[in-house]
């Protein structure tokens, strides 16, 4: 077990793609830590460059504050459980498991006693002596964790290990996991592209886009304070609602415009407009209302819009209604008995707690939750 | 088609039934007629092989072999055969073996570092498109210069000069079906290169390496234009061997039947055997990207 920093890690791939720019941050020994992100964001290239099957073009990689890079995955002691093709084909799930003990050179008796802990550990016991093919995904999946856990390694790192199985299997290995990475103790590395798996599983997370480091926190810190528009709709069950408003103007009333929409601001958002007059806005779907036309509250602490209903999708305890207001569309998590028809005419209100403010730009964000954050005050006001 | 299309072909027609039918004759009989296109001469050599040298030309002639016999086959062998055999045993054997020991290193750089479809896998196969007649001026000469002039050696040389392309690109078309993650894994779980290759790379690709093989050896084992140019009295492999029972007065049919059966049958039997394998390769190629 270990810590793991990298620092200023930089990964080019033939000169030409830059696929990982310049990805700093720290693994605490024992953490299970998430790389989140899209496809092509060089997630996997970090993950990748961890394990050793890639060196990074420039940084450093230390584990426990010793520079790795440019050792082999076998001296750094690092296991890894594939996405896919997990296990040698050729050999049965003893034979996948006690491989790398082979090579190690752990006598007969060592090995049968290791593979049959681990094998308990994680269920595959009656298994043992099936081929990968003889076995369902989920099963693969456990026999390749129990291959990366059986040596005791420095870190695991786990790339996208349950992304192929299916929902109700999913849902069961994360928690499964989760137990097992807090039982061993192993610090622990999960790429993935879900933001619930890195959410449910993970201590802290690491998000990335286009090879370049987003965010790091804990799944609260992100949720409830995501630096940026583009984290703010990656991170959660349902996209956070984010639109620039244009042309704020504070007579006769606080308002703006949004894709030709006028759009009533509160007072708390006022602080953060820029001299162009733009600002974005955030809100969660559980955090906006829609009411019939007309019916809508009014006040200084609450943004509303109105707009057409475009389609409102059954979730079984709620209700997301997309509602479209100009070019803008906003979604709306609503109770059961709230139904709406397709293009009902509708206001939306959106209270001041549940309110982000970004910059213009959509770079950064400003206010979340009642509050401003440190430095927005900087921000030149518009009047 | 005249009438209306029927929806299917429990509730065609009489007429449609009767159409139906002999389309299955007429394709069976295509097959039939394709199939003795190869057979029939395979038939006659085998049932020649059997028959004294008397009854091969009686007239009316005898299908069956009225006086069944062996002596064709021991005859053969001792006027030849025999050493043709051994011969080609062992040139296509060895030349077989140093395909496969140089082409496998060789098609895993080309699986796992060059483009599939590039210029470099297109120039290896190339080589294999050359006539043999081209090569085989210039193997002359220099196998005179360096004392290999009807020499095993010398035949091990030019054989797998002419099949290792072929084994490279099969191999290398084989690899690249091999996803990459299997290596990776080995190389995590510590496994050095040469275990990397030996647990994991070579049990995977032992289908390619079996049918890149067989075809290796079949081709040394039929090639007779180099054998005929290259070698003299020392060394005699079989289609040379075959060949060489034509300089006679009359060419004995019954013991060049005799020979040829013996020289084609382990042929049948691997192919039969490997039938399985050597389809699942072929349709890699062929089915593949």
């Amino acid at each position: 077990m270990a810590s793991v920093t990298l620092s200023g890690v930089n990964k080019w791939y033939a000169g030409v793609v830059h696929a990982v720019q310049d990805v700093s941050f720290r693994i605490e020994d024992g953490e299970f830590f998430g790389l989140l992100g899209p496809s092509g964001s060089g997630k996997t290239s970090v993950l990748r460059m961890l394990a050793g099957l890639e060196r990074p073009t420039s940084g450093t990689i230390a584990f426990d504050d010793v520079p790795v890079q440019a050792r082999s995955p076998q001296e750094r002691n690092v296991a890894m459980a594939f996405e896919q093709n997990a296990l040698y084909p050729h050999m049965t799930a003893r034979q996948n498991i006690s491989y790398p003990l082979k090579i190690r050179g752990l006598s007969k008796g060592e090995i049968e006693t290791k593979v049959a802990d681990v094998a308990t550990m994680l269920n595959i016991a009656h298994l043992i002596d099936r081929r990968a093919s003889q076995m369902s995904g989920g099963q693969q999946q456990r026999v390749a964790i129990a291959r990366a856990l059986v040596r005791r390694p420095n870190l695991l790192c786990l790339d996208e290990p349950i992304a192929h199985l299916d929902t109700l299997l999913r849902a069961r290995l994360r928690g499964e996991l989760k137990r097992l990475q807090r039982s061993l103790g192993t610090t622990s590395v999960i790429v993935t592209h879900d933001p619930i798996e890195a959410m449910t599983m993970t201590d802290r997370i690491a998000l990335m886009r286009d090879g370049v480091m987003q965010q790091i926190g804990t799944a609260d810190e992100i949720y409830n304070r995501p630096v940026n528009a583009f984290v703010a709709q990656f991170f959660g069950l349902h996209s956070m609602n984010v639109f620039t408003v244009s042309d704020v103007r504070d007579t006769p009333e606080f308002s703006g415009q949004c894709g030709g929409q006028k759009v009533l601001l509160p007072d708390c958002v006022k602080p953060h407009v820029q001299a162009d007059r733009r600002v974005a806005i955030g809100a969660r779907p559980s955090g906006v209302s829609v009411h019939k036309q007309g019916q809508a509250p009014r006040g200084a602490d609450m943004l509303s819009l109105s707009g057409r209903v475009y389609v409102a999708e059954q979730l079984g305890d709620s209700i997301l209604v997309t509602v479209q207001a100009g070019e803008t569309t906003v979604q709306a998590m609503t109770p059961p008995s709230q139904v709406f028809g397709i293009d009902e005419p509708v206001d939306i209100t959106i209270r001041e707690n549940a309110l982000y403010v970004f910059d213009g730009d959509q770079r950064t964000l400003r206010f979340a939750s009642g509050q401003s954050l440190p430095g927005a005050d900087r921000i030149a006001s518009f009047g | 088609m005249s009438g209306p299309v029927s929806p299917s072909p429990a509730s065609a027609p009489e007429g449609n039934r009767l159409m139906m039918t002999l389309g299955i004759v007429a394709k069976h009989a295509v097959i039939v007629l394709i199939l003795a296109l190869f057979l029939l001469p395979l038939a006659w050599l085998l049932l020649t092989a059997f028959k004294p040298y008397s009854e091969l030309f009686t007239t009316p002639p005898t299908v069956l072999p009225v006086n069944g016999t062996l002596v064709n086959f021991s005859e053969g062998w001792a006027i030849g055969g025999g050493k043709g055999i051994g011969d080609s045993l062992i040139v296509s054997s060895i030349s077989t073996a140093l395909c496969l020991i140089l082409g496998f290193p060789a098609a895993y750089a080309l699986a796992r570092r060059f483009p599939p479809h590039g210029q470099m896998s297109f120039t290896i196969l190339s080589l294999r498109m050359l006539p043999p007649i081209v090569p085989v001026i210039g193997f002359y000469i220099l196998f005179q210069e360096l004392s290999l002039f009807d020499t095993y050696t010398g035949l091990v040389i030019v054989y797998t000069f002419m099949n290792l392309p072929l084994v490279i690109w099969l191999l290398a078309e084989f690899i690249r079906q091999i996803p990459k993650t299997y290596e990776e894994a080995a190389r995590i779980d510590g496994a050095p290169w040469y275990r990397l290759f030996w647990d994991v790379l070579l049990p995977l690709s032992a289908p390619g390496i079996l049918t890149a093989g067989i075809l290796a050896m079949i081709f040394a084992w039929n090639e007779f234009l180099f054998a005929l140019v290259l070698t003299g009295e020392k060394v005699i492999t079989l289609p040379k061997a075959l060949a060489s029972f034509f300089l006679f007065q009359q060419p004995n049919w019954g013991q060049l039947g005799a020979i040829g059966i013996v020289a084609i049958t382990p042929l049948l039997i691997v192919s039969y055997y490997m039938q399985r394998s050597l389809i699942r390769s072929f349709s890699v190629e062929l089915g593949g990207r």
